[in-house]
C-alpha cells in the first residue's frame, strides 16, 4: 500500500509542535571521513536538545521529530540508540517502554529493578539497527511510550512523581548515508540550499562566539550593493528562514568576489547586476545568458559546483539592471513561481503574479466554517488522562481577533468520565475556554466558547484541544482506552471576528513587519553605506522573518537605503511599515530635518546623543546599548516604523535580540526602549508625561549593578504604585463627587425651604 | 511506407527504416505441430509474434497443407520443426530444396539449413546449462530441444557450449539460416529476433538505446518526487515517459489535490516528459488531461488513447485455457493497426542486487541490433530509489531516446 508522506503543511501541524516542545538538535557530523564516492558516511541526530529529557506520568508518551536531508541517499547501517535511567520504584513486571519510528514498532523493554537481581541498575541502553527504508528523507518521528507503574494497585496517580524515565544525551539516531548526485532543483529552494545544515544543526545551536562553526550557506553580494541587491539578499534570507531549522550563524554574507573559493566550499546564493556578474567566473553558457539579458530582465539559475563527493549548489539571482534583479528576486521569493520555473537558467521579464488563490493565504477566515472543512476534520481524543491535538486554521499574521467571535462545539463524550475530566481550547497558545465534562453534556451537546479579542494571527495558526479524561479506577497494565473519549463533531463551527492588526506601542515590535503574510507591507530601511554588520543584520532579520512565515508561499519584503546625501526612495516605503536600521546618528538622515526624534545623535554638542532634547555624551553609553523608538511613517498615513540601533553602530547582538528574542521583546512597552546585551530593558512612552525623564531612566536602568530583575521589579513597583495612585485618585474623585452631590442636594433643600417659607407653606 | 514531411520525423524514419524495409513482403511460416510431444505449450506462437517486429505479412501453414503455390507466393520461408521435421509432400519438399528464397529452419527443421543433413542430429538432446554466446554477450540457460551441428563450413551467428563442445546455435549457409532450438523464451527469442535481421537482409543501423518510463503516476504518488525527477532529467537533457491515470487510486490512500497533481504533470511535461495514459479500456480518458493542457502521447498496457504508440507487452496464450502471458522483446514490435509497441523489458527501482540485475538486463538488450531497453521505474517509489535505479541504468551508456520522435506513428 502506498501512502503519501505528510505534506509540508501537514507535517508541520503534526510534528512541529513536538519539535518545538522537545527541542530538536542535530549533533555534529560523525567523524567518519568521506571516501571518493561519498559513501559510508554517517551523522548523529540527537533526539532532543540539552543533556536530558524526562518522560513523566504513569501513562506517558513523547514524540521526537527530526528532519533528514533529501539530497543524500540513506544507506543500511543506521541505528537508534536510547540511553535511559528510570525511577528505581518502578515495578519490573508491568513497567515498560516501547519505541516506534515513523509508526513502526521498533522494540519494547521492561523497566524497573528485579528483586532477584538487586545489583542491576536502573540505567539502560538499547541500540536498534534500522533498515534503510525505515528512515525517510524529510520528517521522521520517534515515539517513546511508557507505562510507569509503581504500585500493584490499579493506577490512579497519573501525576505520581515517582513515575519517570529520563533519556540522556546519548539517545540519538546514527544515520548512514551516501552522497547523491546533485542536480539543479530551483523549485526545491530553499530546502535544496540549506539542507546541509540538517547534518550539523547542533553545532550551530550550541556554538559560542569563540567556536563559530563553518557556515553552510554563503550569500554573496558586491560591496557596492544597492537597494535591489539588498532586497534580493533579504528575500533570499527570508525564504531560507522558512526552513525552520536554519540558524542565522549557518549563513554568512560575503563579497561576491569570493565566488571562486566559496563556490567550492559550500552552497550559496550569488546576487548581482550584469555589470558585476561579468567579473565572476561563471559557466560560459550562464555568462552568455546574462550578457543576453534585455532591459528590465532578470535571471534565476542554479548551478552545481565541484566534484560529486563535494558538490555544492549555487543559485544566481541576477539582472540586467535593478528592475530585472528585483524581478528575479521576487521569483525566488515566490514558491509558486519557482514551482513553475520553465527552465534553468530562467529569464524573467515580468514580476511573478499573485493569484487570487494565493491571496487566500493571507486572508483570515471569513464567516463560519465547520471543523469538517478544516484539514483533519472533526476531533476525537481517545485515551486515559492527557491528550492533545490541533487543527490549522486560516488566521494569518497581520490580523487580530476582535470581540464577537465564538466557537460552537458539537460535544460528545463517553459519559463514564469522572468529574475531574475536562478539556480546554487554545488559539495560538492562548486559552480561549475550558469545558468540564459531566454526564449532562455527554451526548450531543452544543457548547459555545467566546473567542477573546486581541489574539494575533500566526503562520500557521493553531486551534488546539487538550483534554484530561479520567474514568476512575483503572488497571494501567490492562487499560481500556475505548471508555475514555471525547468528540468534537465535524459540525462544530468556528466563527471568527478579526481585524487588521493595530500596533500602538513597542509591545508588538515583532509584528511590525508582519502586517501582511507575504511581507509586502514590510520595509527595512538601512544606511546606504556598505558594512558587514549591516548585511549580516539584514540576513539575520530575513531569516527571522521567514521563520515566522514558514508556510507562506510568497515573501516579498522591501529594502530602501538612506544616507545624508540621498534620502530614502519614498516609493519603496509607501504603504509599508517596518524597521529603520542604523545608529542614533544615522536615523535623522532617514527622516529629514522636519522630524525630531526622542533619541537621536546630535551634531552639536559634538559626540552627544539627544534624549528628548537632553544632550548626553556618547561616552556615557554602554557600547552594547541598543535603542528602539516607534514612529509614525512620514511616507504613509497609518504606517509605523521602528528606528533601532546603537549609539554608533547597528547595536549588534542587542538589536538582534530585541527583534528576535521573544523573552526580550515581551518586556517592551511604550514608544521608546533601550536594552543592553545583559538583557536589561527600559521603556518610555513619549505620549504621556513621565515621572522620570528618559535620560534618567536610562542612567538608572543601566547603572552598574542593576540587573534585569531589578528593572523588572522597579517596573512592577512603578506599575503597582501607578495602580495605587490611580486607585487613590478614583477614591478622591469619588469622595469629591459625593461631597459635591451632597452639597448640591443640601443647597437644593435649602432653596426649596426658602421658597416654601416665602410662599407661606409649611415644610 | 509513407514519407512524413516533418524533418524530425524524417530523421526518425531513417533510424527506423532498417527494421521496416521489407514492407509488403510475405513470409510463409510452415510448422509441423504447435507443441512438442507431451506438451501443451504452443511453440509456434512466439515465432509468429517475433516476426511481427518486421514489416512483413506472415502466412502460417501446417506442413501437410503447404502447396508449391504457397512457396511461390512467399518471399521468405520459415520452416519450424517443433516435434520433428515438417512432413511436406515430396513436391513441396523438392521445390523447397531448390528454392533460392531465404529460408529460416528452426528446431527439428534446422538440418534443412545444412549442406550435409546427415551431420546434424535427427533427435534433440536437452542441454541443461548451455552457455550461449551471441554478439559478445553470454547467457547460461537450458536448451531444450537442441539439435547439435558441427561448426564445419557454417557461418556461425550464435553458439552454445554444450557437454559435447561448442556447437552452433544459429548459423547461415548462403540464403539458408538455421536455429538449433525453439525460440520460446528470452533470451533465445531475442537472439532469434536478431538473427532474423540477417535473414531479412535488414541493415539495422540504429544503435541500441534506452527509454525511461516513470510508471503509474497517480494522485496517491508523491508529487515532489516527480517534480524532482523532472528536474533531474531536464538537467541531463534526457527525455522520459510518465504513464499516468486519475482512476484506480487504492482506497484509504491520501491523494493529492487535483490541481497539484495536474501541476506536477504539467511541470514534468515542460521539462521533457512524454505523458502516456496508463491502462484501461473504454472511453477516451485522455480528454480529461487534454482539457487541462496536458498532451497525451500514447498509452500503456492497453490502448486507451488514440495513438499508435504504446508501452507494454504482447500477450501470448501459449497453453490453452491458461491466462495469456507477456512476451518480452528486445526491440519495439509493430502494432496491428500501425505504430509501435515499446517493450517494458527492464524493470528497475529496487535496491542493491535488483539494480545490478537491472544493469545486466539493459546490457543484454544492448547486445541486440536496434535493441531498446525500456526502463520502467514505479512512480510510487522513494525518490532516492528512483534516482538510484536511473543512475544505474544510465551507467550502461546507451543513448536515451525520445519515444515520440524516435518511433513516429504512421498515421501522424
Amino acid at each position: 500500500m502506498k501512502t503519501l508522506y505528510p505534506s509540508k503543511k501537514f507535517s508541520r501541524s503534526a510534528i512541529l509542535p513536538a519539535l518545538v516542545a522537545t527541542g530538536l538538535g542535530f549533533a555534529s557530523l560523525h567523524s567518519s571521513p568521506a571516501d571518493a564516492t561519498g559513501s559510508n558516511r554517517s551523522f548523529d541526530v540527537p533526539l532532543f536538545a540539552g543533556t536530558q529529557d524526562r518522560i513523566e506520568g504513569v501513562l506517558s508518551k513523547k514524540e521526537y521529530a527530526f528532519r533528514l536531508p533529501e539530497n543524500v541517499r540513506l544507506e543500511p547501517g543506521s541505528e537508534l540508540t536510547l540511553a535511559y535511567r528510570s525511577s528505581p520504584l518502578l515495578l519490573p513486571d508491568v513497567s515498560t517502554m516501547s519505541v516506534q519510528l515513523n509508526g513502526r514498532d521498533l522494540t519494547s523493554v521492561r523497566l524497573g529493578l528485579k528483586k532477584e537481581a538487586p545489583n542491576s541498575q536502573e540505567r539502560g541502553k538499547i541500540t536498534i539497527p534500522l533498515s534503510a527504508d525505515m528512515l525517510l528523507p524529510g520528517w521522521n518521528r520517534v515515539s517513546v511510550s511508557c507505562l510507569l507503574q509503581t504500585t500493584q494497585t490499579p493506577c490512579r496517580d497519573v501525576d505520581n512523581p515517582a513515575s519517570w524515565v529520563e533519556l540522556d544525551a546519548a539517545s540519538s539516531i546514527r544515520v548512514a548515508y551516501s552522497a547523491e548526485t546533485l542536480f539543479p532543483e530551483l523549485q526545491r529552494f530553499p530546502g535544496s540550499i540549506t539542507e546541509p545544515a540538517l547534518m550539523k544543526l547542533a553545532e550551530f545551536r550550541q556554538s559560542s562566539a569563540k567556536e563559530r562553526p563553518e557556515p553552510v550557506v554563503s550569500l554573496l553580494v558586491a560591496p557596492e550593493a544597492g537597494e535591489s541587491e539588498l532586497r534580493s539578499l533579504l528575500i533570499a534570507a527570508a525564504r531560507m528562514g522558512q526552513t525552520d531549522y536554519l540558524e542565522p550563524n549557518a549563513v554568512q554574507v560575503k563579497d561576491s568576489a569570493c565566488f571562486a573559493t566559496e563556490s567550492l566550499a559550500r552552497n550559496g546564493i550569488l546576487i548581482g547586476l550584469r555589470s558585476n556578474l561579468s567579473q565572476i567566473p561563471l559557466p560560459p553558457d550562464l555568462q552568455l545568458a546574462i550578457s543576453s539579458l534585455g532591459e528590465g530582465e532578470g535571471i534565476l539559475a542554479e548551478i552545481i559546483t565541484g566534484a560529486k563527493a563535494s558538490a555544492h549548489r549555487w543559485i544566481l539571482i541576477g539582472g540586467a539592471d535593478s528592475a530585472g534583479l528585483e524581478k528575479a528576486a521576487q521569483a525566488l521569493g515566490s514558491e509558486i513561481a519557482l514551482r513553475s520555473a520553465p527552465s534553468n537558467p530562467w529569464i524573467i521579464s515580468e514580476t511573478p503574479a499573485i493569484s487570487p488563490i494565493a491571496e487566500r493565504f493571507v486572508q483570515p477566515l471569513a464567516g463560519p466554517i465547520t471543523f469538517d472543512s478544516l484539514r483533519g476534520g472533526s476531533i476525537m481524543l481517545r485515551g486515559l488522562f492527557r491528550n492533545q491535538t490541533s487543527r490549522e486554521i486560516s488566521f494569518p499574521p497581520g490580523y487580530e481577533t476582535t470581540t464577537g467571535g465564538y466557537i460552537d462545539l458539537d460535544l460528545t463524550h463517553s459519559g463514564v468520565l469522572e468529574k475531574t475530566s475536562a478539556f480546554d481550547l487554545r488559539l495560538n497558545d492562548v486559552v480561549i475556554g475550558s469545558v468540564a465534562l459531566t454526564p449532562q453534556n455527554s451526548s450531543a451537546t452544543r457548547q459555545r466558547i467566546l473567542i477573546p479579542a486581541g489574539i494575533t494571527g500566526r503562520d500557521p495558526s493553531n486551534l488546539a484541544v487538550s483534554s484530561y479524561l479520567d474514568i476512575g479506577i483503572v488497571d494501567c497494565a490492562h487499560r481500556s482506552e475505548e471508555r475514555a473519549w471525547l468528540t468534537l463533531g465535524g459540525n462544530s463551527t468556528v466563527n471568527f471576528r478579526s481585524a487588521p492588526l493595530v500596533i500602538n506601542d513597542l509591545s508588538r515590535l515583532g509584528l511590525l513587519c508582519l502586517r501582511d503574510g507575504f511581507l509586502r507591507r514590510a520595509a527595512i530601511l538601512v544606511p546606504a553605506e556598505n558594512s558587514p554588520e549591516r548585511n549580516d543584520l539584514l540576513k539575520s532579520l530575513g531569516i527571522h522573518l521567514g521563520r515566522q512565515l514558514s508556510d507562506m508561499p510568497i515573501l516579498w519584503p522591501q529594502v530602501a537605503t538612506y544616507s545624508p546625501l540621498l534620502p530614502p526612495d519614498a516609493d519603496r516605503l509607501k504603504g509599508r511599515s517596518g524597521l529603520i536600521l542604523g545608529s542614533a546618528f544615522q536615523w535623522p538622515t532617514a527622516f529629514g530635518k522636519n522630524l525630531r526624534l526622542a533619541i537621536e545623535g546630535a551634531d552639536a554638542p559634538t559626540g552627544s546623543v539627544m534624549l528628548r532634547g537632553e544632550a548626553v555624551p556618547v561616552a556615557d553609553f554602554d557600547p552594547s546599548l541598543s535603542f528602539v523608538q516607534l514612529l509614525p511613517s512620514p511616507w504613509s498615513n497609518g504606517e509605523l516604523f521602528a528606528a533601532i540601533g546603537g549609539v554608533n553602530g547597528y547595536g549588534g547582538q542587542t538589536t538582534l535580540n530585541l527583534l528576535t528574542e521573544r523573552t526580550l521583546s515581551e518586556r517592551l512597552t511604550g514608544t521608546v526602549a533601550a536594552a543592553d546585551e545583559s538583557g536589561r530593558v527600559i521603556t518610555y512612552d513619549v505620549r504621556f508625561i513621565q515621572e522620570v525623564s528618559l535620560s534618567d531612566q536610562i542612567r538608572i536602568g543601566f547603572s552598574p549593578g542593576t540587573t534585569p530583575s531589578d528593572i523588572e521589579h522597579r517596573r512592577m513597583d512603578k506599575t503597582e504604585a501607578g495602580l495605587f495612585t490611580q486607585s487613590v485618585n478614583y477614591w478622591i474623585a469619588g469622595a469629591s463627587f459625593a461631597v459635591m452631590a451632597a452639597l448640591y442636594a443640601l443647597q437644593c433643600f435649602m432653596v426649596r425651604r426658602r421658597m416654601n417659607q416665602k410662599n407661606g407653606e409649611d415644610l | 511506407m509513407k514519407i512524413i514531411p516533418t524533418p524530425l520525423i524524417a530523421v526518425s524514419f531513417l533510424l527506423c527504416q532498417a527494421i521496416a524495409s521489407q514492407e509488403a513482403s510475405t513470409t510463409l511460416l510452415i510448422y509441423d505441430t504447435l507443441s512438442k510431444p507431451y506438451s501443451f505449450v504452443n511453440e509456434v506462437a512466439p515465432i509468429k509474434l517475433i516476426l511481427t517486429a518486421f514489416d512483413t505479412r506472415v502466412e502460417t501453414r501446417v506442413d501437410s497443407s503447404v502447396t508449391p503455390a504457397d512457396l511461390q507466393k512467399a518471399d521468405f520461408i520459415v520452416l519450424a520443426g517443433i516435434s520433428g521435421f515438417p512432413k511436406m509432400t515430396p513436391e513441396v519438399l523438392k521445390n523447397l530444396e531448390i528454392s533460392r528464397k531465404p529460408i529460416m529452419a528452426v528446431g527439428a527443421a534446422a538440418c534443412f539449413a545444412f549442406d550435409k543433413p546427415g551431420s546434424i542430429a535427427k533427435s534433440s538432446t536437452a542441454v541443461e546449462k548451455g552457455k550461449v554466446r551471441y554478439r559478445g554477450r553470454g547467457w547460461t540457460l537450458r536448451l531444450d530441444p537442441f539439435y547439435s551441428v558441427s561448426l564445419q563450413g557454417l557461418q556461425t551467428l550464435a553458439e552454445a557450449t554444450t557437454p559435447s563442445g561448442v556447437r552452433p546455435l544459429a548459423w547461415s549457409l548462403g540464403k539458408r539460416f538455421g536455429f538449433a532450438t525453439l525460440p520460446g523464451e528470452p533470451p533465445l527469442s531475442m537472439i532469434f529476433s536478431d538473427v532474423l535481421l540477417d535473414f531479412y537482409g535488414v541493415n539495422q543501423s540504429a544503435k541500441p538505446s534506452m527509454v525511461f518510463v516513470v510508471e503509474d503516476f497517480n494522485p496517491s504518488c508523491n508529487l515532489t518526487s516527480l517534480r524532482r525527477l523532472s528536474d533531474y532529467f531536464f538537467h541531463k537533457k534526457t527525455p522520459f515517459v510518465v504513464t499516468t491515470q486519475m482512476k484506480k487510486v487504492p482506497p484509504g490512500v491520501e491523494i493529492a489535490p487535483r490541481d497539484e497533481f495536474l501541476d506536477a504533470l504539467r511541470y514534468a511535461q515542460a521539462h521533457g516528459a512524454r505523458i502516456f495514459l496508463r491502462g484501461g479500456n473504454g472511453d477516451d480518458r485522455s480528454e480529461i488531461f487534454r482539457n487541462e493542457g496536458i498532451r497525451i502521447e500514447g498509452s500503456e498496457n492497453t490502448p486507451s488513447a488514440p495513438s499508435g504508440l504504446e508501452i507494454g507487452s504482447s500477450f501470448l496464450q501459449r497453453i490453452p485455457s491458461e491466462a495469456p502471458v507477456a512476451f518480452s522483446s528486445a526491440v519495439p514490435l509493430r502494432l496491428d493497426a500501425g505504430g509501435w509497441l515499446l517493450p517494458p523489458n527492464a524493470r528497475g527501482g529496487m535496491d542493491g542486487p535488483a539494480n545490478t540485475d537491472l544493469l545486466k538486463t539493459i546490457r543484454d538488450i544492448s547486445a541486440f541490433r536496434g535493441g531498446l531497453a525500456v526502463v520502467v521505474i514505479p512512480a510510487w517509489m522513494r525518490f532516492q530509489d528512483m534516482l538510484s535505479a536511473i543512475e544505474v541504468a544510465r551507467s550502461a551508456n546507451l543513448d536515451v531516446v525520445d519515444p515520440v520522435t524516435q518511433f513516429p506513428i504512421p498515421s501522424t
